[in-house]
Order: structure tokens, then C-alpha cells, then sequence
């Protein structure tokens, strides 16, 4: 009897209205919700550690970092509601001119939009400081610093993230829907930081609905309420913290933007509006399946049909700016039981401590591998050939940017002799292979650890000659001999051919099929330079010549003897060109008058 | 009955997915909650008649219902065959109910699922038994301790943390005891086991060994609420030791400054630090957490005349307010 009581008197208060509910790892009560894991607290560390740290720190890790290298700059880009700084931090070297003398692209990443996913500060600082460690490392981390001007504000709403720290395991409402505290969503706006004030609970402002194009315009993921979870506020950008993200755009430089990612937990998933712009669509996807193949497809994709939204930031960037914008919903998938945990409702928020070393890690492998693709596309930049036991170097060709193109210049000039060895280095425009500790790897099913066929095709005596090169004698340089990153040069040794007449040869061409380790293919006329514009890529040649497939192809444009033949129709109609020696390695030196008119009729011809 | 009545007229908002599988928006799935509040206040009386209710009642309102008994289920120590034996049953159970969220990327969040509800219910139930039993073992003289070592298994595990979490001070300070004795099994004891006695017992011994370990979360938590359970003075000492695992400097130092950066012996250390190569970088960042304005005014004169780039930072830092 006594015990039925107890369980009458148990149930009356479990039903009747509980203020305020406290996650703990086993302890049950009425007042408790059981995680099955002990719950997450803020620690106070400048380094990383295996759990979340608080603001106060990330924010100094984030300047101390900014005083270590002049590679990282603090910027203030506006206030919160509660009037505290909100910092941007702009990575990349002072110049704006990449290593190939071409104009360095855009990239915005946001974090910490909303409180309480607190996965994403630590991501976004995990971005950060792996950009710090890496900026020597003469591969991906220092490509992108190079190369491309990054900016982060790794966390926007600050006041509502610090209210989800000043009360780190408590929350109000409901077990089953809980609200500020620990799971507060929104920004500080009508709220005070008093738990126990329950009239303010469910006030502020959704950031992430607070944008245009889509503004106020979804029924049932956008509200008018002030005390809906997804309230939109009075209009767009009416929120200060996303007037400081706008700010971010313009730091950024707003006409260089190709990349934009909000990052976001949970549901382990890229989201990505479309637009009109097809093709700016599939470059979208294309980029989202490289972030997803660092992390083994572990993410899935979910893209959006064009013009329609509920006011999210990546709308705002896709449809103003004409990028791939997506929202990164970091692990786990659908609740804590993935890692052990109770999968209680909304623990999808908390993720484990012991999680977030490797979260932190492998959404820093995947963020870099867009990064990387979105800097810029790979070309076949210069030729070695040397003797075989790289004594002596006996020929070398570059291609060499003169105002607002390139020419193939010969900065080392020779003959080859047939059936004579040699050994040939291929030399790229960015590191064209993934590392796996400093080992050369394939990148998902995007790429092969080798991955490169190299052809010589010729005409020598009118007639058409070929030959491969076996490419499994060769290697990716990762240790040494690489030109500017590990992996932008293959070397490979080869035998010229016995029909090669070096004097009675009209045409020999180096045909390499390749792709970057995001599985982009070779700019096949690197005579035009590539450039991001208006959604897609400007330039960026295929094997047919066409500039709209975005993918690039097989190049054949290296030609050692050139007989002017078109580039995409081997039809030989105008005398051999020989390309012009190099005085210097950085210009191309005195044109002869009557080679430049040669040039430019074969120029003609071949863009006719 | 008109209670019933209310619950079938927000019939027209539920969307049933599958048999089982319940979808509502948010607002009515509070309103429902309410109602039977209400009405399991007036209606329950045992088991059997929970589950006579049960049979009457609409999905949501049988979903609810369960969800509230097995919360309450949850909590109880003692239980009864009947009552074991219910929830047992709902381990299979395919009740899960979602609501339409307008936030959740995948517009729907599950908030009950029966199934996985029962199934940590029972585990619960077996935590709490196990950490009954470890209380009789402790009075009685059956104590083993190769339960504190290695636990049998994660629920064993689960109920030896919540026991030494209740534990009182005398309890843990003879199990602390024991294991200053005994070094292999204190070796042998996880981070996690061997921080709760540590923070129960406030051993100084203890917090040392923990200190010395490569640091993982449990590490982390336990040094950044030292606070809270050791003494000023050990709390010092311990973070002082802290600072010798590399893992642990950057938050040793910070709790220096942030907690006790007005008592002397850690402003001692802090002045130091600032000097030390192994410590200063970090040291330099993190005086920007003193509150002591006198002793902010010593470092900057202390500083003024250092032209290395660490007392550089420093000193930018002391200049600032600190962020909260």
C-alpha cells in the first residue's frame, strides 16, 4: 500500500510543472534527466583538450594564436545584443596574390550561431589552430594560407553560447522540451541571464532565420511568435550579430567569395540551398561529396530546391553571392545513444566530452578539403627532364603569367634522344595528393594514390607517334624534391622513343590525365587563367576545350615542338612555333618580331 | 469523460506515420502532457490499472502516459515483480513519439521513444540495486576491492562512480587510505573512479596521481572545479603539481589566476611562470583572468621592462578588461 502511494505521490509531481531540470549522468529524480554519460561543463583551457572550453578561453586562444603569426589577424565586425565584441579572424598571408601569381579567392566560415550546439566553436577554433600548426607545413594548411583569404568568426552569438555555459547543465520548460539554459537556441534579445525569471525563457531571436532571401516566408520553420523556437525577428538582419556576419562577407571581400559553410549540430549532414545557377549547383554538390569523403561519407547531403527558404545565413550567401553556401549540422546523427549515451531527448545538443578530440579532427579534414578545392583548380605548371641519374637538367618548360595570361616559355633548352633514359618531373599548381601521416594516400573514391597517366604523343616525319610512360616507376614527392607543396610534383623516369627524331619531329606534346586529390580535373589550357566568377568556374578548360563542364580533363597542352595545330583538333595547317627561350625565371624575356606574329596567327587558329 | 473528449479533439493535428509511430506539433504535445498530468493524477491507481487505462486511451495519450510511469519508474530503488515485469514488456514496444519541429534540420524530433525508455529504465533500476549492494558489501564484511579496480561490467562500472559519488567524507577517506597503501591498485583504478574519490575524500594523494596520468575528460573536469574541493591552500599546491604534465598547463595556470590570483603563494608562481619557457607562453595569455588589481599593477611594472615577445602579450593583456 505504502508503495502505491509513493508511486501516486511520484506521478502527481513528475506531471505537475517543474521549473527547472539539471542533466547528471546516472542520478534520477523528478528534477533530473539521466544522460547515461557524464554531462559536459566548460573548462577553462587555452589548449585544446577532450571537451568544450569555455568562452572566455576560446576567445584568448583565438588572440593568442592572432599574436603568434602574422597570419592570423583579429578583426572586430560588430556588437551583440549585450554589447560584447564579436571578433572575425582573417587567415592567409598579407598579400592577396596566390603562389602562381593569380588573385586569391574568398572564404567565410561561421560558428556558434546558435548556443547551445556547442560542437561548433570547438570546431570552428579546431580550424584555427590547425591552420596555426600547419602554416609550415608545406602542404594543405600552408596552400590555403597562400592562397586564399579565409575568414572565420568561429562564434556569433555569444551572448546566447555564455548563457549556455553559466548554466551548462540545467534547463527549463520541459524534460521532453527543454528551453534556455543549456538549451537555449536563440540570441540574449528580451532575455535576462536569470534562469529562474521564467517569463524570458522562450525570447530571442533565431539567427538563422533572421536573413534574406527568405525572410519570414515559411510557415512552419519560421515564426512571428517571440517565444518560438525559430522566431525571426522584427526583419532581416535586424539582429546585430548577423549585421556582423554580413561584416565578415565584406572583410573577406565580398567580389572574391566562392565558399561559405554555417556550421551548425546536430544530424551529421551538409544542407545546401540551390539556386537558378545550375551550374553553381553542381559545383555545390560536387564540393560537398569532397567535405563528405574526408570523413569516409560519413555525413550524408541534403540539398534544397531553389526559391524557397526558411531565412537561413547559407540562403543569404548562396542567392547574394552566387557560392556554395551549405549548413554543416556536425555529429551525432539523431542522439547521444550513438556513443553509449541514454538518447534522451535533445542530448543530440550534448555531445560526450570524450567526443570531441576526434570530432574537432575530422571536421577539420573535411572543412580543409573543400577549402583546398574551392582555392583553386589544378594545372600542369612546369616540365623537367633531366638525365637519368638527375645530374644534369635537359630541358625545362614553364608557363609564365604575362599581363593577363600565360605563355609557355622554355626556360631550359635541349633535345631528346631516342631510346635515351631520362628522368621527367611533372610540376603542378597545388598539391595534388592527400597525406595520411606524411604517407601519399588516395582520397575517398574521389582519388588514387597514383592516379596519373602521362603519354608522349608526337609527329615526327608527318607521321603520328605515341608512347606511355609507366607511372608506377614514378612518385608523388612528399619528403623532397617537391616544387612548392608536398605531392604538387611526380617524378617518373622514361625512355624516349626510337621512332623520336628530335629534328624531323613537328609535334611532341606530354598528354597527362590526372586530378587534384579532390578529384578535379587538370585546367587543359593553362594559357587562360582560371578564375571563380558568378557561380562557377571562368576558364577552367575540359579535354574538348569547353569552358562550362567545371571539371577540367586531360591535358595535352605542354607541347615541347609545337606545329601550331589547334589544341583540341590535332589538324597540323601552319609551320612548327618553337616556344620563345626564358631570360629570366620570372619574365619572358625579348620576343622576336616575326616568332610573335607567328604566335599570334597560331593563337587564332587555335581559338577560331 | 470530458477530459477524454479534449484529447480526442486534437485528433485532427496528429499525422500517423505507422502503427505505432506518432507525429504532433510541439504546442499539442505540451497541451496533452498537461491534460493527463491531470488525469493520471485521478485515474492510476496500480499496474493493472495503469494498463486498463492504457487500453483505452489514444496512441499519444498512451505514449505519454507510459513515458511519465517509466519516468517515474526510473527513480524508485524497490520495485516490485509486477512493476519489473511491465516495463520489461515495453522493451519491445514500438511506441515512439515525434514532434513536428520547426527547428530540427529533419523537422521532427523524437521525444519519446518506449522502447529505449524501458530499456534505460531497467538500467537504471540495475544502477541503483548495484549501488544498494555495494553499500551492504561496504557495511557488511563482504567488501571486495576488485570492485573498485575493475568493475565486471559498464552497469557495475556505472553504479560504483554513483555510489563513491555519494560516498561521505569518512568512506572515502578509508578507501583513499587503502589505496595510498596499496600503489598497484592505484595504478590499476581508471581516471574516472579514481577522480570521484579523489573529490570525495579530497585527498591530496590522489588529486596527484590523477595529475600525473595523460589527461583525458575526466582530467579536465576534475582540475577545473579543484575549486570546490580542496582547500585554498592545497587547491594551490595541487594545481602547482598540475602544471608539470605538459597536457594540463594551460588550465592549471588559469585556475591560478582566475581563482586564487589574490593569494600570495599563487601570484608567487604566476611571476615565476611568466619566466619559465615551458610555462610563459600560456602564462602571458592567461593574466588577463587576474581580478587583483594590485597585483595586475605589479606585473606590468614587473614587465615594463622586458622586451621579449611573451612579456609583450602580457602586458597587452593586463591592459584589458576580461571578457565575460
Amino acid at each position: 500500500m505504502m508503495r502505491f502511494l509513493i508511486f501516486i505521490a511520484l506521478l502527481t509531481s513528475v506531471s505537475s510543472e517543474a521549473t527547472t531540470f539539471s542533466y547528471t549522468n546516472t542520478d534520477t529524480s523528478n528534477a533530473f534527466i539521466p544522460l547515461g554519460y557524464p554531462v559536459p561543463e566548460p573548462i577553462d583551457s587555452l589548449t585544446p583538450i577532450d571537451g568544450f572550453r569555455s568562452y572566455q578561453s576560446l576567445n584568448l586562444r583565438h588572440e593568442q594564436l592572432a599574436e603568434l603569426t602574422d597570419l592570423i589577424s583579429q578583426v572586430e565586425v560588430g556588437m551583440t545584443i549585450e554589447q560584447r565584441p564579436i571578433f572575425a579572424y582573417q587567415l592567409g598571408d598579407p598579400d592577396n596574390v596566390t603562389h602562381i601569381g593569380g588573385i586569391e579567392g574568398a572564404a567565410l566560415i561561421n560558428g556558434g550561431i546558435h548556443a547551445r550546439e556547442w560542437q561548433t566553436p570547438e570546431a570552428t577554433t579546431g580550424y584555427i589552430e590547425a591552420l596555426f600548426e600547419g602554416r609550415d607545413d608545406q602542404h594543405l594548411a600552408q596552400y590555403i594560407l597562400d592562397n586564399l583569404n579565409l575568414v572565420i568568426i568561429p562564434v556569433l552569438n555569444i551572448d546566447g553560447f555564455l548563457q549556455t555555459q553559466r548554466f551548462a547543465s540545467s534547463v527549463t520548460r520541459s524534460k521532453s522540451s527543454p528551453r534556455d539554459g543549456r538549451m537555449r537556441r536563440k540570441n540574449m534579445r528580451g532575455v535576462d541571464q536569470d534562469l529562474d525569471t521564467l517569463g524570458d525563457n522562450q525570447l530571442g531571436i533565431d539567427l538563422n532565420r533572421n536573413n534574406n532571401p527568405y525572410w519570414a516566408t515559411s510557415s512552419d520553420r519560421s515564426s512571428d511568435d517571440p517565444t518560438s523556437i525559430v522566431h525571426h525577428g522584427t526583419g532581416p538582419a535586424s539582429e546585430p550579430e548577423i549585421e556582423a556576419l554580413m561584416e565578415g562577407a565584406v572583410l573577406a571581400g565580398e567580389s572574391r567569395l566562392r565558399f561559405y559553410t554555417d556550421t551548425h549540430s546536430f544530424t551529421q549532414i551538409y544542407f545546401a540551398p540551390f539556386t537558378s545557377n545550375t551550374r553553381r549547383n553542381d559545383i555545390t554538390t560536387a564540393l560537398a561529396d569532397v567535405m563528405r569523403a574526408a570523413n569516409n561519407d560519413k555525413y550524408d547531403y541534403g540539398p534544397s530546391s531553389s526559391g524557397a527558404g526558411i531565412g537561413a545565413t547559407d540562403e543569404y550567401f548562396a542567392n547574394t553571392y552566387n557560392i556554395p553556401s551549405y549548413t554543416l549540422e556536425i555529429e551525432p546523427q539523431s542522439s547521444a545513444a550513438e556513443y553509449g549515451g541514454f538518447g534522451v531527448s535533445h542530448d543530440g545538443f550534448i555531445l560526450p566530452a570524450s567526443e570531441v578530440s576526434r570530432m574537432r579532427q575530422e571536421t577539420t579534414d573535411a572543412t580543409f578539403a573543400g577549402l583546398y578545392t574551392q582555392t583553386d583548380v589544378p594545372f600542369l605548371m612546369a616540365i623537367e627532364i633531366w638525365d637519368s641519374n638527375f645530374q644534369e637538367l635537359q630541358l625545362a618548360y614553364k608557363w609564365q603569367v604575362e599581363d593577363q595570361q600565360r605563355t609557355l616559355s622554355v626556360t631550359q633548352q635541349g633535345e631528346l634522344n631516342s631510346e635515351s633514359g631520362y628522368q621527367l618531373r611533372l610540376i603542378f599548381s597545388k598539391p595534388m595528393r592527400w597525406l595520411d601521416n606524411q604517407q601519399v594516400t588516395g582520397f575517398g573514391d574521389l582519388s588514387e594514390a597514383l592516379g596519373i597517366d602521362i603519354d608522349w604523343v608526337a609527329t615526327v616525319n608527318q607521321q603520328p607517334v605515341e608512347w606511355s610512360v609507366d607511372t608506377t616507376a614514378g612518385e608523388w614527392l612528399s619528403t623532397e624534391g617537391f616544387q612548392n607543396y608536398k605531392t604538387d610534383t611526380f617524378s617518373v623516369p622514361f625512355t624516349v622513343d626510337s621512332r623520336l627524331d628530335w629534328q624531323t619531329t613537328t609535334l611532341l606534346a606530354l598528354r597527362v590525365n590526372t586530378t587534384d586529390f579532390a578529384g578535379q580535373g587538370l585546367d587543359t589550357n593553362p594559357s587562360t587563367i582560371v578564375d571563380w566568377q558568378n557561380g562557377s568556374w571562368l576558364n577552367y578548360e575540359d579535354t574538348e576545350g569547353s569552358v562550362t563542364t567545371d571539371s577540367g580533363g586531360v591535358d595535352n597542352a605542354f607541347r615541347l615542338i609545337d606545329d601550331g595545330s589547334d589544341l583540341y583538333n590535332n589538324t597540323p595547317n601552319t609551320p612548327p612555333v618553337q616556344p620563345t627561350p626564358s631570360n629570366s625565371s620570372s619574365s619572358g624575356g625579348a620576343w622576336h618580331p616575326l616568332l610573335i606574329l607567328l604566335m599570334l596567327i597560331g593563337f587564332v587558329r587555335r581559338y577560331k | 469523460m470530458k477530459k477524454t473528449k479534449q484529447i480526442w479533439s486534437i485528433l485532427p493535428f496528429l499525422w500517423v506515420t505507422s502503427v505505432f509511430s506518432v507525429e504532433l506539433s510541439e504546442s499539442d504535445y505540451q497541451q496533452t502532457f498537461k491534460q493527463l498530468s491531470a488525469v493520471a493524477n485521478s485515474e492510476i491507481t496500480s499496474i493493472s490499472s495503469l494498463k486498463q487505462r492504457l487500453e483505452t486511451e489514444p496512441e499519444v495519450s498512451k505514449i505519454i502516459l507510459t513515458h511519465q510511469a517509466l519516468s517515474i519508474l526510473s527513480d524508485l530503488s524497490e520495485l516490485t515483480d509486477e512493476q519489473k515485469k511491465w516495463v520489461n514488456s515495453l522493451t519491445s514496444s514500438k511506441q515512439i513519439l515525434s514532434i513536428i519541429s520547426a527547428d530540427h534540420p529533419r523537422k521532427r524530433m523524437i521525444i519519446v521513444d518506449v522502447s529505449r525508455q524501458a530499456s534505460i529504465t531497467m538500467q537504471l533500476w540495475e544502477i541503483n540495486q548495484q549501488v544498494q549492494q555495494l553499500e551492504h558489501k561496504w557495511l557488511s564484511a563482504d567488501w571486495q576491492w576488485a570492485d573498485l579496480v575493475k568493475p565486471a561490467n559498464a552497469v557495475k562500472k556505472q553504479a560504483l562512480l554513483l555510489w563513491l559519488t555519494r560516498a561521505s567524507f569518512e568512506k572515502a577517506l578509508e578507501i583513499g587510505h587503502y589505496l595510498e597503501r596499496n600503489p598497484m591498485q592505484l595504478s590499476a583504478l581508471s581516471n574516472d573512479v579514481l577522480a570521484v574519490i579523489a573529490q570525495q575524500a579530497s585527498s591530496n594523494a590522489l588529486f596527484a596521481e590523477l595529475w600525473s596520468r595523460s589527461a583525458d575528460h575526466v582530467v579536465y573536469a576534475m582540475l577545473n572545479r579543484l575549486a570546490t574541493n580542496l582547500s585554498d591552500d592545497d587547491a594551490i599546491s595541487q594545481l602547482k603539481l598540475a602544471t608539470d604534465n605538459p597536457q594540463l598547463v594551460s588550465q592549471a595556470l588559469f585556475r591560478l589566476s582566475k581563482d586564487y590570483g589574490q593569494e600570495v603563494e599563487a601570484q608567487h608562481f604566476i611571476e615565476q611562470a611568466l619566466f619559465d619557457p615551458k610555462l610563459q607562453l600560456q602564462m602571458a595569455m592567461t593574466v588577463s583572468v587576474i581580478q587583483d588589481p594590485k597585483f595586475k599593477d605589479r606585473l606590468r611594472r614587473m614587465l615594463a621592462d622586458s622586451n621579449n615577445k611573451t612579456a609583450k602579450i602580457a602586458l597587452k593583456q593586463l591592459s584589458k578588461e576580461s571578457l565575460q
